[in-house]
């Protein structure tokens, strides 16, 4: 009954929901073109690996949740809805203040929260944490703590890979609550 | 349903570096020695008691193992590397322990001779004299620190370790001669993801190059990371300072530069 949903869902090129569905199966590779996804671990890596999470939940709503009540469904759909408007504030945040551009390579890299003390110390008044990785052939584990760049690597690609969980996860409990709808709904005299 | 379920779920991560490289960018090993050096003892003249030292020490397997040499034949190229590993930071550093770079010597030489033992159909009596050449640079580095402290201390082992590494390279392009190959020298196994090449032009073109991040221009102890620029176009990224001996002993004092882009060339006059 599961598969039979999740292959109809599939296969199902004129619903609305379920292209837009597919969509957001597509949407991660988007970052490719973009630029947007977390730099770590690799270009290609984060938009295969966060596809098939989405996948995975697809697989898990349609055969754990679709059978619920709509009550209990719209349940869920607000708390996917939760989960994707704080990912997604989250992934923003951290973006902003852990990417950084290198400009001499057209690449970005992910900088860590706490500065090695030699570097700390020796760092002149004004000079930013830009002009210290600049000053360090660009490599930010110089510059700061490993453990500290290791664990944003980490939080980026957790908090955009939540994301499109979300994203995923509403669209599916969307298209289970469409069918139930259509169910339930009577038949037109 | 439900069990194979959750066990798949569980599996994934074990399963998926199999089919995506998940592995981190490489980066330059830090603090590769764990145990501080043995100081008051008397001072070291013989490549084997180096030897002896540098293997009681506690170097990190893995460090050894990212920097191991390359020597691969592609398309009638040999691609060499004598590779090589970073010891030390400015905690515990050459400026500190100046044996530590007859230590680095030493160790790249012993890996790479058991490297090249090790590649199939390789003549050993080919290199054993490049080799020999190459331990006695190292025995001359020993005596220059058991002859006491100098100012230029630091800047001489600097360079007999960069000499020591030119004579492996040496055997390396006349092994590629003798094999009717063309030599190329691979990418430093050590350097920055974020680096382009960079072409030097000394006038004279025989004057000694060293470079060194700007950022760790500013500390106090930057002696030791300073480095001799011995390939034609190396890759460089960032900001840096730049300093020439010349063949008279003048000295072009550290000067700042920029690596801009790829491609680009820098013109020094004496």
């Amino acid at each position: 009954m599961a598969l039979d949903n999740f292959l109809s869902f599939v296969a199902d090129f004129k619903g609305v929901a379920a292209l837009i569905a597919k969509a957001a199966l597509i949407a991660p590779f988007a970052g490719l073109i973009l630029n947007i996804g977390p730099p770590w671990p690799t270009k290609t890596a984060v938009p295969t690996l966060t596809a098939l999470c989405e996948v995975f939940v697809l697989i898990y709503i349609f055969q754990f949740l679709a059978p619920l009540s709509k009550k209990r469904l719209e349940k869920r759909l607000r708390l996917f809805f939760l989960l994707l408007a704080i990912s997604f504030v989250l992934y923003v945040f951290l973006y902003s203040f852990y990417v950084v551009d290198i400009p001499l390579t057209n690449e970005r890299d992910v900088i860590g929260f706490i500065m090695r003390p030699e570097i700390a110390n020796s760092a002149l008044p004004g000079q930013t944490a830009g002009d210290l990785l600049q000053g360090y052939e660009w490599d930010p584990f110089g510059v700061w703590e490993g453990w500290t760049i290791n664990t944003m690597r980490v939080s980026l690609l957790l908090s955009w890979i939540l994301f499109f969980v979300g994203i995923a996860g509403c669209m599916a409990i969307f298209v289970s609550l469409q069918r139930k709808v259509k169910k339930t709904a009577p038949a037109r005299v | 349903m439900k069990v194979i379920f959750l066990l798949l779920l569980f599996a994934l991560p074990t399963l998926l570096p199999a089919v995506i490289d998940l592995t981190p960018p490489s980066e330059a090993p830090r603090f590769g020695v764990t145990e501080p050096l043995p100081t008051g003892t008397p001072p070291i003249t013989t490549v084997n008691d180096l030897r002896r030292l540098a293997n009681s020490l506690e170097i990190k397997q893995d460090v050894r193992a990212r920097n191991r040499p390359i020597m691969s034949i592609q398309n009638n190229t040999l691609l060499w590397n004598a590779g090589g590993l970073k010891l030390g930071d400015d905690f515990i550093g050459p400026s500190h322990y100046p044996l530590l770079i007859p230590i680095k010597s030493i160790l790249r030489l012993d890996d790479l001779q058991q490297f090249i033992s090790e590649q199939p159909d390789v003549d050993m009596n080919f290199w054993a004299p490049y080799f020999e050449q190459a331990y006695a640079i190292v025995e001359k580095m020993l005596l220059k620190i058991a002859a006491g402290s100098s100012p230029d201390l630091l800047a001489v082992l600097s360079q007999y370790d960069g000499n020591a590494v030119e004579v492996m390279n040496t055997a390396a392009r006349k092994f590629a001669e003798s094999r009717g190959l063309t030599f190329q020298l691979a990418p430093q196994p050590l350097e920055s993801p974020h680096t382009v090449e960079v072409t030097f032009v000394k006038n004279p073109s025989n004057g000694h190059l060293f470079v060194i991040p700007a950022t760790l221009f500013a500390l106090d102890n930057n002696a030791h990371f300073w480095r001799e620029i011995l390939e034609e176009r190396p890759r460089l990224g960032g900001r840096y300072y730049y300093m020439v001996v010349w063949p008279n002993g003048s000295l072009t004092p550290p000067t700042p530069f920029s690596v801009a882009g790829p491609a680009q060339v820098l013109t020094i006059n004496q």
